[in-house]
């Protein structure tokens, strides 16, 4: 077991390593100077500027820093507004991207799975077909579009829940029901497809034969065996939560991360971005390392060495 | 009767040569153009191909005879409602959206096609050669997969944008860097699959060579799996471009797309002036996605009838149980 | 007269799919008593596992539909119609009454839960004992399967197992609630020879010492012989020729069985001999032939074969074929190929089954 953790926990640190990397070459690639480009400076300023910065030094030197920096979960300074760390950023404002999206998991699995094991038990039901429905309508309309709606709807002409801003629960309803919907959509047509498969396999016709009730069935052999491969997802899901919530932050006004990485894109505030997206890898790559050990733990046929 | 029955027996021996011992009762069917009639018997499926080929046409064809320029401003009819002189109504400097609306859609059918097409070539390629020669380089490939699947695409996606500039071929640039994974994995997997196969082997026995044995015996066997898969990876392309779009780093003005034309509208949809510069591109965006993803589910059933016949089957069940609970009342 | 526990009268199963009806079981009549052992022997698709899983009535309905026939259980107090029960009323004797062994023990194991609760799990359904009673009593079932450190064994999952081992598990499992009959689904065809002695062995001893009774399905003719004390010959969704071991093996009457008896390789036979084999293919069970199922493959096929369907010719006391052969007014002598008994009796046709 510790040798396995510690396996996953090295090729964590390798891969966490390459994305920086990657991304630090990557950001050197980009033409012009970042600091003409946010504010109007003449180009001694903008000079002294560079080096105050140390941007003037050799790249090599620059990527030792920037990874010793990184050794000491030091992200840097932004570039387009003095002073202000990328680190204080992050604890500003990750706490309220990381809100959004756990009360979108905690709300779009459970429900996703549940729609999903509903519909394969009643399969072709009015259940079943609504359901089918919802993942087609998530799938075909853009998230922002959905988000447009649902604050024409709810807000505008029903005024159930504020438009935009974060002040109470209240202004969490929305986003996290935007964000969610892709997650409703996707465990439930997994789920449906998984227990459908599931419900094919010998051992169900085995625990049949001993006469146990329908429900005991799908509850402790087929809903168990179905759910062991959804795990395997959940890492890359936060993946995809981040993104999404660069979308619906900017559409209800969500003082969060994605907002904020959006708005240093924007602004071409490249260490700002560069670190944004280091940590966000630093993020999935965790969540990705904690669900494998989780898997392992849960599905006795995974070895752990 | 049992006597009348006795009479016409006829107890004279049969030549064995003469009988068809292997009775071949079903009607031999070839896959391909049954596949094709269960495809276009669905009707679903009639419907998103005529929509997807409908909107092929009019990105194509529809700027072309259009009388306006996508990107000529006309400031004294800006935010125009839809009327017969510009279909889709004017923009707030006074585009026509009909011709904006349309030249989008080809960038976002462009990038849709391309960005599905170009991962899944150069994945099929790389996993081809993974899964056909195995031993080191199999391992060094699968290793370098593994790590890049790590990292979360939008990564990839941004930094090659924030390099590369917001253009149609940098998204596909973008999408063929962080999607190629997926299917060299897929692809790795079926070559093994049907590497060892008995038609495989007796295709070597036979002294063909290694590409003509993957285009003639493995490539038909996964046409059926690649032609869905490619089906699904479509609208995601399409996806992945608006929503970079709605980041900043999509397709750049004054060129267009969907994406970006939906996103646009999106921070005046509340005024009732401007509604229609969200609406149109969101309804067409909206309904591209739908066709490729419902005719990629048709094409799915009708490659695998099997999950018809589950269909056929539930229906049948609920039926059954409602007849029975009829009987009860 | 010996206590009669199933009595199975023109069976007929079909399944309904969107391309139209399989008739898999099509009329078939046997009967099971207590304490023996009765062989189902055929090729496979020759609906020998629709047959007996529709005695548990484990088919999924629909896609299966039991199209007609009853099927009579008689245990004590028990006297019922199987085929005529719903699944709900079905549940209560699953596993007590009758229990089944599967082919492949890997599959028919739920991968992800330790065997031992896969085995409790059945005695808590259907005996009112506590979770350690049951759990004890399961320990003990594995010893008594010859598992070694049962207490081990019992904690482990099946993918730890080995194939001979999974196949007492499954067999500690049906035995768990003492059921009068035990169903076997080619318990042996998955395993090594020197195991499949092994297994069967087992099953022998514990039929003699509860004085169960075992349906047991094989395509192997070796495990017949070992096993059986009667046996029924499927062809095609019909039983062609049932009989005791000894009618079978010495006194075939049925082409088809034969064929399966001449199939087999034997020790004193001459070397440049060409093994025995059935020409062709069995028939489509989409459309089954008006005749005999087996006529197009018969050499001794007549006109009548590819007409109507033979009915049962009663050859002795419990032996029992299908064949237009046996009919008092055919004139064609056949010398069976195989058995000791080479003579054929020509009788009258004992009932018209689908006149």
């Amino acid at each position: 077991m510790a040798k396995y953790i510690c396996k996953r926990l090295l090729i964590s640190l390798a891969t966490i390593w390459l994305i920086a990397t990657a991304c630090f070459f990557l950001i050197r690639l980009l033409p012009g100077n970042p600091f003409l480009v946010a504010n109007p400076l003449d180009m001694t300023n903008a000079e002294r500027l560079m080096d105050y910065y140390g941007l003037n030094d050799p790249l090599w030197e620059q990527y030792l820093r920037f990874l010793g920096n990184l050794a000491h979960l030091d992200f840097g300074y932004s570039l387009a507004h003095a002073g202000r760390s990328v680190n204080e950023v992050i604890a500003l404002y990750f706490p309220v991207t990381a809100q959004l999206a756990i009360q979108a998991m905690l709300f779009g699995i459970p429900t996703g799975i549940l729609l999903g094991i509903l519909s394969s038990y009643r399969r072709g039901s009015g259940l079943d077909v609504s359901a089918q429905m919802l993942t087609i309508l998530t799938t075909a309309i853009p998230s922002y579009v959905l988000a447009a709606i649902f604050q024409l709807l709810f807000s505008v002409t029903l005024g159930w829940f504020p438009a935009g801003g974060w002040a109470s629960m209240k202004y969490t309803v929305l986003p996290t029901l935007c964000l969610s919907l892709g997650l409703v959509a996707g465990y439930c047509r997994s789920m449906r497809t998984l227990m459908l498969e599931v419900g094919q396999q010998d051992y169900l016709r085995t625990a049949k034969a001993k006469g146990l009730s329908d429900l005991r069935i799908i509850f402790f052999h087929q809903i168990r065996n179905a759910l062991l491969p959804l795990l395997t997802n959940m890492g890359l899901e936060i993946a995809g939560l981040l993104m999404g919530s660069y979308v619906i932050e900017r559409i209800f006004s969500v003082p969060g991360l994605g907002k904020y990485f959006v708005t240093s894109i924007n602004e071409l505030d490249y260490t700002m971005a560069l670190g944004l997206v280091v940590f966000q890898a630093c993020v999935v790559v965790a969540a990705n390392f904690l669900v494998d050990l989780l898997y392992g733990v849960v599905d006795p046929r995974v070895k752990l060495d | 009767m049992d006597t009348q029955k006795k009479i016409t027996l006829d107890f004279t021996p049969v030549d064995p040569g003469l009988k068809d011992a292997d009775q071949i009762v079903r009607p031999s069917v070839r896959y391909w153009p049954e596949v094709w009639k269960r495809l276009f018997q669905n009707k679903l499926a009639d419907v998103c191909l005529g929509i997807i080929l409908l909107m092929i046409l009019l990105a194509i064809f529809a700027p072309m005879v259009s009388s306006y320029q996508y990107d000529a401003t006309d400031l004294l009819h800006t935010n125009g409602k839809p009327c017969l002189e510009h279909l889709f109504g004017t923009d707030t400097t006074g585009r026509d959206m009909w011709t904006r609306v349309w030249v989008g859609a080809r960038a976002s059918l462009l990038i849709g096609f391309l960005g599905a097409l170009t991962p899944f070539v150069i994945g099929a390629v790389i996993g081809a050669i993974s899964g056909w020669c195995g031993g080191w380089v199999d391992m060094v490939i699968m290793r370098i997969c593994d790590i890049m699947l790590c990292i979360p695409s939008m990564i990839y996606m941004i930094l090659i944008l924030m390099v590369m500039g917001g253009s149609v071929q940098a998204m596909v640039v973008a999408m063929a860097i962080s999607n190629w994974m997926g299917s060299a994995r897929n692809f790795r997997g079926r070559i093994l699959q049907f590497k060892n196969r008995e038609f495989t082997l007796a295709a070597r026995l036979q002294g063909a060579g290694g590409l003509r044995i993957v285009f003639r015996h493995i490539l038909p066997n996964i046409l059926g799996n690649i032609a869905v898969s490619l089906c699904g990876s479509v609208p995601g392309a399409i996806f992945m471009e608006a929503g970079m779009s709605y980041i900043g780093l999509g397709v750049t003005p004054p060129r267009t797309s969907l994406g970006q034309l939906s996103t646009s509208g999106i921070g005046s949809f509340l005024l009732p002036s401007q509604f229609h510069l969200f609406l149109y591109p969101a309804i067409v965006i909206s309904m591209m996605i739908f066709a490729f993803f419902m005719f990629g589910n048709c094409l799915r059933d009708a490659l695998d009838p099997r999950l018809r016949d589950e269909e056929y089957n539930a229906r049948r069940m609920r039926k059954l149980r409602r007849q029975m609970r009829k009987a009860v009342q | 007269m010996a206590d009669r526990l199933i009595t199975v009268k023109d069976l007929k199963v079909s399944f309904m799919t969107a391309s139209g009806e399989i008739q898999a079981v099509r009329g078939v009549d046997f009967h099971l008593d207590r304490g023996e052992t009765l062989a189902i022997v055929g090729e496979s698709g020759c609906g020998k596992s629709v047959t007996v899983q529709t005695l548990m009535r484990l088919l999924q309905e629909p896609p299966a539909v039991i199209k007609s026939g009853s099927i009579r259980y008689t245990n004590g107090d028990i006297d019922m119609d199987i085929a005529a029960r719903t699944d709900k009323q079905m549940r209560a004797y699953r596993g007590k009454e009758f229990s089944m062994i599967f082919q492949d023990a890997m599959t028919s194991l739920n991968p992800t839960t330790r065997v031992g609760r896969q085995i409790a799990e059945g005695i808590l359904r259907h005996q009112d004992m506590s979770a350690g009673e049951a759990k004890e009593r399961a320990v003990e079932l594995l010893a008594r399967t010859g598992l070694p450190a049962p207490e081990t064994v019992y904690k482990r999952y099946p993918h730890t197992l080995s194939g001979g081992q999974r196949q007492r598990v499954m067999i500690a499992m049906a035995l768990s609630c003492n059921p009068a009959v035990l169903f076997a689904d080619e318990p042996t065809t998955a395993l090594d020879v020197t195991i499949q002695a092994q297994i069967l062995n087992l099953m022998n001893d514990i039929k003699r010492q509860r004085n169960m009774s075992i349906i047991f399905i094989t395509h192997n003719l070796g495990v017949v012989a070992r096993m059986a004390d009667r046996v029924a010959v499927m062809y095609a969704g019909q039983i062609v020729e049932a009989g005791s071991l000894r009618d079978i093996f010495y006194g075939p009457r049925h082409p088809y069985t034969w064929g399966l008896l001449g199939s087999v390789p034997d020790l004193r036979m001459n070397l440049s001999a060409r093994l025995a084999s059935i020409p062709g293919t069995p028939p489509d069970l989409f459309s089954p032939p008006a005749g005999c199922p087996f006529a197009a493959r018969c050499a001794h096929c007549m006109k009548v074969c590819m007409e109507v369907v033979p009915g049962e010719y009663a050859v002795s006391e419990g032996h029992m074929a299908r064949c237009w052969l046996l009919d008092a007014e055919c004139e064609t002598e056949v010398i069976p190929p195989v058995g000791r008994d080479k003579t054929v009796f020509k009788t009258e046709r004992k009932e018209e089954v689908h006149g």
